[in-house]
């Protein structure tokens, strides 16, 4: 059986009031153990109330089996949220503690954990969220925009969660603060062989690091194919108010006008290749 | 859910309700929660029912609303029934109800006096309700403000203090959807609000509190910047895009609101010990 | 004469210049211009634009907007209605609940006639493309709009230039379109100045002006087009190049042909075309 297995899943905020949306219609699919999966879809389009089913905030209809257990079932969610870590957008406006071991201890702390193992667990989470260990007995107040963000994803690793799911993790950083905390993020997937789902904004960002990538659109799941397939549509994202790379536009648009490349493109290699066999394909014919 | 609370909530809309100078609702509300008090008759209730039926018609806000204003208070008027239904004594209306061995009497007293409060309540929210979602959270504290800018006299700050509501009113809903956004991460981190005795609850909220206030000050810092920038100095000065102006809908409404005074006075005083007064 | 100029700006947070956030700043700004200003967090781009309009004074050096010097305290209101300002987060510059009436704010603070305003705020809000929401809570508005209110609220002064302070990092790619779509509209249409602060290298792109910052000083300053030739530089200081100029470079390490500057979608279309149809010809 897959990791998480999802099954007609759907939900609605408001129930009952003239308030009412759907927010998921009707969701199934499945990731296997060890994915790096992309979440992307227009604001509004289901993205965050996906996001948070996975950890049993909210209380879904339907079927989502994490490592085979149902926690759409009554007492099956109780705990679930320290084996699906969740980070939120902006995470750093949740640290609290008055110094940065106590806020990355917050997690450990609720598992009820030893002393010991809580500290070890901090130190691993630290590690990879590239900061000294200096900084731990500093307030978090005290610390900059990128720091504060990866102390506060820290704070969820040290929970040693089976799935890792973050919700616009890069959001706001400037290309260096997004690239490190991405890049960190790619270490701890190839080291720790755990699942993770990221949900971005940035094709670029969703390109360079998934395998696939589930695409959402006003509540219902529109694609879930690899990277390459789902920028092959790009047409179709455009239509549903999403960006595709710049490059895959540019090859969209050369395709469209008769030359021989291929759709699908969205890194600066794949672009010189293309460009490269295209040429050569030009002087062959 | 903190999102559920409609007290306080405007509805935009464009009736003769909405159109009213806040200043005139705001004193035609005092007067008539005054005259809630004053009806002594049923008669007079029956009246100012009606009235109030009329208002919430001319509101074109849906009565559906007008009744959810009154839900969180439902435990009151509940509580404000059984007790005077019960507890006034008087005239039974029926012999006394045997339950368990405890004697239930109810007497015609007790029912009008239950039914008068619960009018009284219901009424009283109801139109309190009514200037709030007919009038724009700014044009109340603007109305406010200017009904009270005599006290500027006096060297009462009463623009600073109009200035703070506007504010206030501005970041409510921001901090509300804030709260439940740190509330949900803090749980992702196994946070749990409702479980424990009263200190651990209490200790349970510094994880919510601490980063609110942290990002009530940001902001606080961030608006304090942003109002400069647009050439906020005080009240000083000032001038206002909403110009009220006393027109004859609000003149008539007054005068409405003063005949619905008067009748109510009379009423009370020509159907004194004729029609159950209380 | 420079709309906004800056004479040997330095700036430290604390008035110790050993550790300046800016360093003998000089640049000048004409009324019409475009110039995005380009930097990483920490680079002095949002220290400097928060002296264009008086938030921050120098220590030292000058800087003078419309002939009027921000040290300057009796000018100061004038100067925040020549040069105004939209920040980063945009719930935290909306003052008032409902949109016209946060509109109407600024121009209420200057005292203005309230006919004057209504037809200010008017104005402001079709200028944005907000008109139908003039009524609505601002609260409930997407981050886009709210962006777009809060540039409202400023046109209601009447200002010559517009100052923004990382307008779009907080917004979705819809956001980040449409509010870019206005202030380009704004600089066009209205011959409004724009100065705009930014890490999006896409967004320093429609600019007409390019002005880098690292550490503190102006790196480069120069039309987008030569900027972004500047590809390794660039990235050595912790920016992005647009993906086009990237391709660019690669394809110039293949021995093809290719210009350096190509900075928008449809140039690169062109440029690939070009290159892809002169084989198509030698055969």
């Amino acid at each position: 059986m897959s990791q998480i297995e999802v099954k007609n899943l759907s939900y609605k905020y408001g129930v009952g009031t003239p308030f009412e949306v759907t927010a998921l219609d009707n969701i199934s699919f499945s990731v296997e153990k060890g994915e790096f999966i992309g979440l992307i879809g227009h604001t509004g389009s289901g993205k965050s109330t996906l996001l948070q089913c996975f950890n049993g905030l909210l209380k879904p209809e339907g079927e989502l089996y994490i490592d085979g257990v149902n926690i759409c079932e009554k007492n099956n969610a109780k705990g679930i949220c320290f084996k699906v870590g969740l980070v939120f957008q902006y995470p750093e406006h949740q640290l609290f503690e008055d110094t940065v071991y106590k806020d990355i201890a917050f997690g450990p702390k609720n598992m009820g954990l030893s002393e010991g193992e809580i500290k070890d667990r901090v130190c691993e989470a630290l590690k990879f969220s590239g900061l000294s260990e200096e900084i731990l007995e500093k307030s978090p107040f005290e610390l900059s925009g990128g720091q504060k963000r990866r102390v506060a994803v820290a704070g969820v690793i040290a929970m040693r969660p089976e799935i890792l799911v973050l919700d616009e993790p890069a959001a706001g950083l400037d290309p260096i603060g997004r690239d490190s905390i991405l890049a960190n993020l790619r270490e701890y997937h190839k080291k720790e062989g755990k699942t993770v789902i990221l949900s971005s904004h940035n094709m670029d960002d969703i390109a360079r690091n998934c395998e696939k990538v589930l695409v959402m659109n006003s509540a219902r799941l529109e694609m879930f194919e690899t990277i390459s397939e789902v920028f092959k549509r790009s047409e179709r994202l455009k239509e549903i108010g999403l960006d595709v790379p710049m490059l895959t536009s540019v090859f969209e648009e050369l395709l469209k006008e008769g030359y021989p490349v291929n759709s699908g493109i969205y890194t600066v290699e794949q672009a010189v290749n293309e460009i490269i066999a295209a040429k050569d394909g030009g002087k062959n014919a | 859910m903190l999102k559920d609370i409609t007290i306080g909530q405007f509805f935009p809309g464009d009736s003769l309700l909405h159109r009213l100078d806040p200043r005139m609702k705001i004193v035609l509300t005092v007067l008539y929660i005054v005259l809630l008090f004053v009806a002594k008759s049923i008669v007079s209730f029956a009246a100012v029912t009606v009235f109030s039926l009329i208002l919430v018609f001319l509101s074109k806000i849906s009565p559906k609303l007008i009744l959810k204003s009154l839900k969180p208070l439902l435990f009151i008027i509940v509580f404000t029934t059984v007790l005077n239904i019960f507890y006034v004594k008087g005239t039974p209306i029926f012999e006394p109800i045997d339950i368990l061995g405890w004697q239930f009497t109810i007497t015609y007293e007790g029912l009008l006096t239950a039914v008068v409060m619960v009018l009284r309540i219901t009424l009283l929210i109801t139109t309190t309700s009514l200037l709030t979602y007919t009038t724009s959270p700014i044009a109340l504290t603007d109305g406010i403000e200017r009904l009270l800018s005599p006290l500027n006299a006096v060297k009462v700050p009463v623009h600073e203090f109009s200035m703070m509501m506007t504010i206030a009113l501005r970041f409510i809903p921001t901090l509300i959807e804030e709260t439940e956004k740190i509330m949900a991460a803090q749980k992702s981190r196994g946070s749990t609000f409702s479980e424990g005795g009263l200190i651990k609850r209490a200790k349970a909220l510094i994880p919510i509190l601490v980063p609110l206030f942290v990002s009530a000050f940001r902001r606080a810092e961030e608006l304090a910047t942003a109002m400069e920038c647009r050439c906020y100095a005080g009240g000083k000065g000032r001038t206002r895009l909403k110009q009220y102006k006393l027109c004859a809908r609000d003149y008539i409404s007054l005068l409405t609101v003063i005949a619905v005074f008067a009748a109510t006075i009379a009423i009370n005083i020509l159907l004194q010990g004729i029609v159950f007064a209380i | 004469m420079a709309f906004i100029k800056t004479e040997n700006l330095s700036f430290a947070y604390d008035d110790d210049l050993s550790h300046a956030a800016l360093k003998n700043i000089n640049i000048e700004i004409n009324e019409g211009e475009f110039v995005a200003i380009l930097g990483h967090n920490g680079s002095g781009k949002s220290t400097l634009a928060k002296h264009l309009n008086g938030i921050l004074l120098p220590t030292e050096g000058r800087v003078t907007v419309d002939g009027m010097d921000t040290a300057d305290d009796e000018a100061l209101i004038k100067i925040r209605r020549t040069a105004g300002m939209v920040f980063q987060n945009p719930d935290n510059q909306i003052v008032a609940s409902i949109v016209e009436e946060d509109v109407a704010f600024a121009p209420e603070n200057l005292g203005i006639d309230p006919l004057e305003i209504r037809k200010r705020v008017d104005e402001a809000l079709e200028t944005v493309g907000m008109t139908k929401y003039k009524n609505h809570s601002a609260h409930m508005l997407s981050g886009g709009q709210k962006q777009r209110v809060a540039i409202a609220g400023l046109l209601a002064m009447k200002p010559k230039c517009i100052i923004l302070d990382e307008p779009t990092a907080m917004l979705d790619p819809k956001g980040r379109k449409e509010v870019m779509k206005t202030i380009k509209k704004l600089n066009s249409e209205e011959n409004i100045t724009i100065v705009l602060i930014t890490h999006y290298m896409d967004e320093a792109a429609k600019a007409k002006r390019v002005i880098v910052m690292n550490k503190g000083e102006v790196m480069l300053d120069d039309t987008p087009h030569y900027v972004f030739q500047n590809a390794g530089l660039l990235k050595s200081i912790g920016l992005d190049v647009p993906q086009s100029t990237e391709l660019m470079f690669e394809l110039r390490k293949q021995d093809i042909k290719v210009p350096l500057a190509v900075i928008s979608d449809d140039e690169c279309v062109t440029v690939l075309k070009e290159i892809l149809e002169e084989d198509r010809v030698t055969d």
